[in-house]
């Protein structure tokens, strides 16, 4: 066959047609073999992946942020919604700490540990004693603001980050590798106590504000502390937080994120800023899988409808059998990829 | 399109709709599984057996199956689930 035939047939590669036998053939780029070609795009791109993440994740980008980002966030939220910021907690930012350090050495993705510990537990553990506790997890999220959105867009982490019973707030952002896959966890800690505290002075020496990922995974647990307490919050302030306190806090339905309320409030007053951050390579893989798998999916959807849409313009053709199906399901795909977000939360 | 759409069966429709029907709620599991990797990657994944499931019934009983058929159906299914691994699970 001639270059100028094979040009002039370069169209069957996307329209169906019907050969000199009279045979009904579809575009050869829905051909099983043409098929099978994509799906070793899919198996390369998935294998290339992995290679760079392993060999050279750089390559990928870094992702970097702050636990300062994400408090910023929560308080430029909750300013929008008329209500006042919170303050930073050094106690909650350790019990914050604490928690992922733990969800990284027993490896799990939950509110309460396989071992039985609780929220509460940490920010007990901690020093931090409350009326009002909650938390919220994020983990695998690019940036800040998207881990913020997408607590906004949950109902029950929203009424977290809007509580006007929570005063102050402690967040951990650290990077390592959880259940299986590299990225940067986020736990959000909120709290309300009554009272002030404590031994700042001496937790911040036994517990210096940890750097990301490599103090807080070399101290899976930190024990607690006794402090000195000191009040320094109104007596009003913890009748109305507290109108029926309880020794032991209540816990609200898991899997959502966690609130507490109830216990003794002696807490510690507020300052100083969190430095802790994370950084982990590989940051655009997402973006560059969602580009591949929409293009590609995209592509062969795109021959199916023109399939569809010649077929009913050409009389001698007939639309094929399953192609409708073959539609249906890759418009569903198109739809998973497109709505896919980087990220989970608890 | 008329004429195309006069030589669709009353089976052929409703199948088709039986199919539709499940690919919407597969879409709202997808909606509400949002922020929930592994969850969106199992909906697409019971939607991709899903129609397969329904394809070889269909076929079976329209009485068009063939090996050609059947091949393409698999083909397409793992470039549903390749695709949404790469991006959701990878």
């Amino acid at each position: 066959m001639g270059i100028k035939q094979k040009i002039s047939r370069l169209h069957y590669h996307v329209l169906p047609h019907v050969h000199a036998d009279g045979e009904q053939h579809h575009a050869h780029g829905l051909s099983v073999f043409a098929l099978f070609l994509y799906l070793q795009i899919f198996v390369a791109a998935t294998a290339g992946f992995y290679v760079i993440k392993l060999k050279a994740p750089q390559i990928l980008g870094t992702i970097t942020f702050s636990a300062d980002q994400i408090i910023s966030l929560t308080n430029q939220r909750r300013a929008e919604n008329g209500l006042p910021v919170l303050t930073f907690n050094s106690f909650l930012a350790n019990a914050a700490s604490a928690k992922a350090s733990n969800m990284f050495s027993e490896n799990y993705w939950a509110h309460n540990s396989p071992s039985g510990k609780t929220p509460w537990s940490f920010i007990t553990a901690a020093g931090y004693k409350y009326i009002y506790a909650g938390e919220n997890l994020a983990r695998d999220f690019n940036d800040a603001s998207s881990v913020v959105t997408a607590w906004m867009n949950s109902p029950s982490h929203k009424s977290n980050l809007l509580d006007k019973n929570f005063k102050e707030i402690g967040v951990a952002v650290v990077s390592g590798n959880l259940t299986g896959t590299e990225g940067i966890l986020v736990v959000q800690e909120f709290g309300s106590g009554a009272g002030g505290v404590q031994n700042s002075s001496a937790l911040a020496q036994a517990l210096p504000t940890p750097s990301p990922a490599s103090v807080v995974k070399s101290s899976p647990s930190i024990a607690p502390k006794s402090f000195v307490s000191h009040s320094n919050a109104s007596p009003s302030t913890l009748i109305v937080a507290s109108p029926s306190p309880s020794p032991e806090p209540s816990i609200s339905p898991l899997p959502n994120p966690a609130v507490a309320a109830g216990g003794v409030a002696i807490t510690q007053g507020a300052g100083n800023t969190n430095p802790t951050s994370a950084a982990v390579l590989g940051g655009k893989q997402f973006s560059v899988s969602k580009a591949i798998s929409f293009g590609l999916v995209g592509f062969v959807f795109l021959l199916f409808v023109v399939e569809i849409i010649f077929v009913a313009r050409e009389e001698k053709l007939k639309l094929r059998s399953g192609v409708l199906a073959h539609l249906g399901i890759l418009a569903f795909v198109l739809l998973v990829i497109w709505y896919a977000v980087s990220g989970a939360i608890l | 399109m008329r004429d195309t759409i006069n030589k669709f069966s009353k089976f052929d429709i409703v199948g088709h709709v039986f199919l539709y029907a499940g690919l919407v709620v597969g879409a709202f599991g997808v909606f509400f599984s949002r922020y929930d990797t592994t969850k969106q990657f199992f909906v697409l994944v019971l939607l991709i057996i899903f129609y397969l499931v329904w394809g070889f019934a269909y076929h079976y009983l329209k009485g068009d199956i063939h090996r050609k058929l059947v091949m393409e159906y698999l083909m397409i299914a793992t470039i549903g689930i390749a695709a949404g691994f790469l991006v959701l699970m990878s």
